[in-house]
């Protein structure tokens, strides 16, 4: 019988900073050519495993074995992070594939052939001079794929490789890593809910709360839809609220990224806009709230052109990564910043902020820096500090990307709690076509 | 004209305006300057429109630098002294911007290890080439705490009472974010075994 690729004994792992373990007593064995498949809840240690395997983990206490098998090749274990951008160095394809080959010290005449060989397995079929900056998301995760594989490694770790991924991107990597396993390369991946891998999973793990890691079968998977009922609709009373007339958008007054949009969404909508990696929604938003002006046709919100400061306090938006849009000092700081400068007074604003916190499970970490707080628990202050000014429309971009099912649904019962007693109006866009679509009155779909 | 200009021509030219902003103090050297950097830029070909747009951040540091200096010396002696020094910090950043623009950073990594240690050119080099990026951010962080209510559009900024939150709301996350980014790139690069021996190849394709 073949020796396993890595072994891991009784693995737990505990930060010096933080109070409990992260990981608890976990076993795992991959064999060649397997397929593990990690999922659990947002901010539940996924990823830390992930780099305690790759040997990156600093400031932890680390009890148990991880035995990885042993080969003359230096490189046996590659990892790939979860946002593409910041694993591209180079302006182009060539140079990006051959930094693993720098940094191993392999002759420069020997690298063509070996960067060439990684391309045809990840089937990016570019030349060695093609700008990274235009490959599309499912490109570039496919050549920070292909870094990964000239180096010749063993198994291949991926922390939530269709967090950013559309449909097509998720087609592709699911094909490409069947071919791989055939080529006795394995892999483990921690991932959310996507469906797609399931048929190339070989074993399947869901990490919990504690810690632990518990091997399962797919029917014990959580399921991914959400349990809706429909937005109340009102339509017939409500007013319009946005207007979207022949919008045309270029981009860097160059690149036509939007062309003849129309759209109207009327107080109380909830609108889902669907697309594509790079087909245009955080652009739309972004011109709905003023920040790009189309090159044709024109946007009326609330009646007039869209304009940032006018919109302050009537619209609240949350980008991709919201966490990054966090600066107080405390929870509660964080969600009071917008109701102080509405003049609210102190006890309404405690009321709003303890019920949003208890609503998403935060309760106990009012006084806590929003930035010690797992990556999940930060999306929702960020989500909560919008929220809780109940503005008049909410704008959403990618708001479920990289979170789990559990999390985003309370997320979507607090939106729907918001559009039902205050016509709040929501628009929010997904790069996974079809997701969470009963959270919509209205869906747009915006085609490349 | 762009393509025959050697990396580390690029390199030194950027090196050299970058350092000649601090001995430039005349209205006439100052303009001279500027010349000089757009040239660069044409003969580099780097994108004019890219470049300016990432300048805009320079329009809230130099409305700071000159408004301290008025309060400090007064209109008549405050003006122009903050006026030069704002002017000579846009020119002093100014060729890094059009550096990362116009070579890349392999490029700029093979040329700098001529004259430093291997790992610490790769450093300088992705430090430029993100310096995108991290403007990036910034624009997005900026837009999103407009509409949560901080005060730091361009007009709003001309009332110093207002400046609390351009710290508070848009340099305060955008350092988090940075140092967020620089320890995700650090483990990425790892992961492709940087620093795995003393000395790197170059691919010369």
């Amino acid at each position: 019988m073949a020796e396993p690729l890595l072994t891991i004994q009784d693995l737990s792992l505990k930060y010096q900073t933080a109070e409990k373990k992260i990981l608890n007593h976990i076993h795992l064995q991959i064999k060649r050519g397997e397929c593990i498949r990690i999922i659990g809840k947002t901010g539940s240690g996924k990823t830390t495993l992930l780099l305690a395997i790759a040997g990156f983990i600093e400031k932890a206490d680390i009890f148990g074995t991880i035995q990885r098998i042993q080969t003359k090749n230096m490189h046996p274990i590659g990892l790939i992070l979860q946002n593409p951008e910041t694993q591209l160095f180079s302006q182009t394809v060539g140079e990006e594939v051959a930094f693993g080959l720098e940094n191993l010290c392999v002759p420069p005449d020997q690298m063509k052939p070996m960067i060439t060989n990684a391309l045809n397995d990840v089937e990016l079929d570019k030349p060695l001079s093609f700008k990274v900056k235009h490959l599309s998301m499912g490109q570039k995760y496919r050549l920070i794929m292909a870094s990964q594989l000239v180096m010749s490694p063993r198994l291949i770790l991926l922390d939530e490789p269709c967090g950013q991924l559309d449909q097509q991107g998720i087609d592709a990597l699911t094909q490409i890593i069947l071919n791989l396993k055939k080529k006795d390369i394995s892999f483990m991946i921690c991932e959310h809910h996507e469906k797609q891998l399931r048929t190339i999973t070989d074993q399947f793990f869901v990490m919990n709360q504690h810690g632990n890691l518990v091997q399962t079968t797919y029917q014990n998977e959580p399921s991914g839809n959400v349990n809706h009922e429909k937005p109340a609709e009102d339509n017939n009373v409500s007013s319009e609220i946005i207007t979207f007339r022949n919008v045309s958008i270029a981009f860097d007054h160059r690149k036509q990224v939007l062309s003849d949009f129309n759209a109207t969404i009327r107080k109380g909508d909830i609108v889902a806009i669907y697309g594509k990696n790079g087909s245009g929604k955080t652009i739309l938003l972004r011109s709905l709230c003023g920040f790009i002006k189309p090159s044709k046709g024109y946007i009326h919100i609330c009646g007039h052109p869209p304009a940032p400061t006018k919109l302050r306090y009537k619209a609240g938006i949350l980008f991709q990564n919201p966490q990054k849009q966090l600066f107080e000092t405390t929870v509660f700081k964080e969600l009071s910043f917008q109701l102080r400068r509405l003049k609210i007074d102190d006890l309404t604003i405690q009321n709003r902020i303890h019920e949003i916190l208890d609503r998403f499970g935060l309760a106990n970490f009012v006084h806590n820096s929003p930035f010690k707080l797992s990556y999940g628990q930060k999306h929702l202050v960020a989500m909560a500090s919008i929220i809780v000014n109940r503005p008049e429309i909410i704008i959403l971009d990618d708001p479920f990307a990289g979170i789990d099912t559990q999390m985003a649904q309370k997320i979507i019962v607090a939106l729907k709690q918001l559009n039902r007693t205050y016509q709040c109006t929501i628009i929010w866009t997904s790069h996974e076509i079809g997701l969470f679509q009963s959270f919509s009155t209205q869906t747009i779909l915006l085609e490349n | 004209m762009a393509k025959k200009i050697s990396s580390g021509l690029k390199i030194g030219v950027c090196i050299s305006l970058s350092m000649i902003a601090f001995a430039t103090r005349t209205p006439i050297t100052l303009a001279a300057l500027f010349l000089c950097n757009v040239s660069a830029i044409m003969l580099f070909n780097a994108p004019f429109l890219s470049i300016l747009k990432e300048c805009r951040f320079f329009l809230v540091q130099s409305v700071i630098i000159i408004v301290l200096y008025i309060l400090k010396f007064g209109w008549h002696s405050g003006f122009i002294p903050g006026l030069t020094l704002s002017v000579q910090f846009v020119f002093f950043l100014l060729p890094g911007i059009i550096l990362s623009h116009s070579v890349s950073p392999a490029q700029t990594a093979r040329s700098l290890s001529l004259i430093l240690p291997h790992h610490l050119a790769f450093v300088l080099s992705v430090c430029i080439h993100f310096i995108h990026n991290l403007i990036e951010e910034m624009n997005e962080i900026y837009e999103a705490q407009i509409l949560r209510g901080a005060r730091i559009s361009a007009k709003e900024l001309c009332n110093p009472i207002n400046w609390k939150d351009v710290v508070n709301g848009l340099i305060i996350p955008t350092i988090i974010y940075g140092f967020m980014m620089a320890r995700q790139i650090s483990i990425a690069a790892k992961a492709r075994e940087f620093q795995i021996y003393q000395k790197r190849t170059f691919w010369n394709g």
